[in-house]
């Protein structure tokens, strides 16, 4: 089982940690089927594995694991300050897995975990539950959910049905809102399902030149642009996300490019919105990775950690395309 | 054992005829003392004696001589029994989860590196397990040591650098019947197959991004420690533009500075210094 990318390594998902507890769980039955030639490893508790002190993050990125685990409570999280302020005052986020298959060199997952291997949470059913269980004690007032927050729930889909039982959830439960945020083109994936209205398939996009740089394993951005406008045209509620907007040089010029890329294929009207997002992270995320990434220049940078109003010109640039009541311009939560 | 950049591989064996096959394989000489350590320029092989905590110790011991960056893998290689008898005595297994008996505690080796060796679990027991005993923990394989060494060695380097390999010497019944010559000999056999798969690992292990800061890069921020008088933030922010320095100069000489700072400087002039070598080492 070697892997192409880099021959010494064995290949990607070679190895299946599984939690004793869920062995026999048809989540992990399934995922276990996808990938028969694994090596499997049974665990007590899938910290035993992600948690290791000493981990080398970059050198598991090149030959990740996969761990199976159960979710424990508490299942649903407060947002940080770092993330966009929602509509909502009602907002949260759960975390069906944890890590992601892509390595962007500015995602805070790498500052938080020790480990690159990705966790699956298998009893999803216990999440929707507590998801349902909040909604009830707050009167049903709408809920926001966010379901890919710690991972990349669609590029996750390849290792087992990740999204469609979320898509299932939203058309059971009407007002509790569900975003999707994504740097996967992998749309076909779901594209069978009918399109929930409370469910949100947002795409992160980044100027090519950033997306290059920083952005590896990632779908290109056309591959990103293509899928949303066939979710769109399919009647799927997409958001985008010009997000992180990392500082430049030619800051405005390489923005220009991409707005007007993306809306010549996308019609802003058609999109449920568009946000724009500065780079942000807490310090210690940021150090963390400062040190483990020494080729990276972003963490080399002078940084403002705390983000600063956007620049004008980028604001008025995509005012050029979206309306004013679809553009919502980053504040943090608190 | 082509080591990466003056690294070394640790072995850890238990037993005299277990470590006898590593000495012979790699030619590793006698090192005068207590213990019983060998090595030659890249390979250093301790001889821990019976048992996990002897086998702690002894590889505590032995990876306290060196710097963690100067550690390119430890290796736990030895004999062990196994509960499957699909396992032929002779065979070469690379052990994915370690699990000590008494505690139910489980370690995890990194396997990141592609290999034909078969994999297997193995649990660490107290005291010798024959076929008579009903209470096998887990099935897979049993040693007396392997918890020990994991441990003592999770301390020093992390879980891309810790192996652990074993080959069959019994299945819990018949291990009188072969002599520690035999078994001598039967590892010896094994030796091409362990050095090819450290070997890998290293490789793999050398394609980290990640710079340890070697011995010359930690005088020198010690020198600016001391001449500076600087904080421990200060220590940590000029230890990462240090690491960024090596890596976008591999071939300079970090910054000659420390040479001609006066220690009578005011706190605010040494912390100018700090703040223009920072910047001068991130361009
Ligand atoms: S796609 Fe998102 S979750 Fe995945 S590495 Fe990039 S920023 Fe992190």
């Amino acid at each position: 089982m070697t892997n192409s990318r880099n021959s010494c390594f064995a290949k990607p998902y070679s190895h299946i940690y599984v939690e004793q507890q869920i062995a026999e769980a048809p989540r992990a039955i399934d995922i276990l089927n996808r990938f028969g030639n694994a090596e499997i490893v049974r665990i007590d508790t899938y910290k035993q594995v992600f948690n290791r002190p000493k981990q080398q993050f970059d050198l598991q990125k090149k030959s990740a694991k996969i761990i199976l685990a159960k979710k424990q409570p508490p299942y649903l999280q407060p947002f940080s300050n770092q993330c966009q302020k929602s509509e909502f005052p009602n907002a949260v986020y759960v975390t069906p897995a944890l890590g992601c298959v892509y390595d962007c060199d500015f995602c805070f997952l790498h500052g938080m975990y020790n480990s690159a291997n990705i966790v699956v949470f298998v009893n999803i059913d216990d999440i929707q539950k507590a998801i349902c269980k909040t909604h009830e004690e707050q009167n049903r007032t709408p809920l926001w959910v966010s379901i890919s927050y710690e991972t990349d729930l669609l590029a996750l889909d390849s290792l087992g049905a990740a999204v469609a039982p979320w898509i299932a959830f939203a058309h059971q439960h009407p007002n509790i809102f569900m975003e999707c945020r994504t740097r996967s083109s992998a749309f076909h994936r779901i594209a069978m399902h009918s399109p929930p209205p409370n469910f949100i398939l947002a795409w992160s996009l980044s100027p090519r030149e950033h997306a290059q740089k920083y952005e590896h394993r990632a779908p290109r951005i056309e591959q990103r642009l293509r899928a949303a406008k066939e979710a769109i045209d399919m009647g799927w509620k997409v958001r985008l996300c010009f997000d992180p907007v990392l500082n430049d040089t030619h800051l405005s010029d390489i923005f220009q490019r991409l707005f007007s890329d993306t809306f010549a294929q996308l019609d802003a009207c058609k999109l449920f919105d568009v946000t724009l997002g500065p780079f942000r992270m807490g310090n210690d995320f940021f150090k963390r990775i400062q040190r483990a990434r020494p080729q990276c220049d972003l963490f080399y940078r002078k940084i403002e950690l705390e983000p600063e109003p956007f620049d004008r010109a980028i604001v008025k640039e995509i005012q050029k395309y979206v309306p004013r009541e679809k553009l919502v311009l980053w504040q943090s939560q608190s | 054992m082509n080591s990466t950049s003056a690294q070394k591989t640790i072995f850890i064996a238990a037993l005299p005829f277990e470590g006898g096959a590593v000495s012979d394989y790699f030619r590793l000489k006698r090192i005068p003392g207590p213990l019983a350590y060998f090595e030659n320029d890249a390979n250093f092989l301790a001889v821990t004696g019976v048992g996990k905590a002897r086998c702690a110790a002894v590889t505590g011991a032995a990876l306290s001589q060196f710097d963690s960056h100067s550690i390119g893998a430890v290796v736990n290689i030895g004999i062990a029994g196994s509960t499957d008898r699909r396992h032929r005595v002779g065979d070469l297994l690379l052990i994915n989860k370690i699990t000590e008996a008494a505690t139910g505690r489980s370690y995890f080796p990194d396997m990141l590196c592609a290999t034909q060796i078969p994999e297997e679990c193995l649990t660490t027991v107290d005291t010798v397990v024959n076929e008579h005993v009903t209470a096998i923990p887990e099935n897979g394989l049993m040693d007396m040591e392997a918890a020990g060494f994991y441990e003592a060695a999770s301390l020093f380097v992390g879980p891309h650098k810790i192996i652990c390999l074993k080959m069959i010497s019994d299945h819990l019944s018949n291990l009188s019947k072969i002599s520690p010559v035999q078994m001598r000999q039967a590892l010896l056999q094994n030796m091409p197959q362990v050095a090819e798969y450290v070997t890998a690992v290293l490789q793999c292990n050398a394609q980290t991004n990640a710079i340890e800061l070697q011995p010359d890069h930690m005088a020198y921020l010690n020198q600016l420690k001391s001449k500076l008088r600087i904080t421990q933030t200060q220590y940590a922010v000029l230890s990462d533009a240090v690491r960024r320095f090596i890596n976008a100069h591999p071939q300079q000489p970090l910054p000659d500075v420390h040479l001609t700072i006066s220690t009578k400087l005011q706190k605010k002039q040494r912390n100018q210094i700090v703040d223009e070598l920072t910047q001068q080492l991130l361009c």
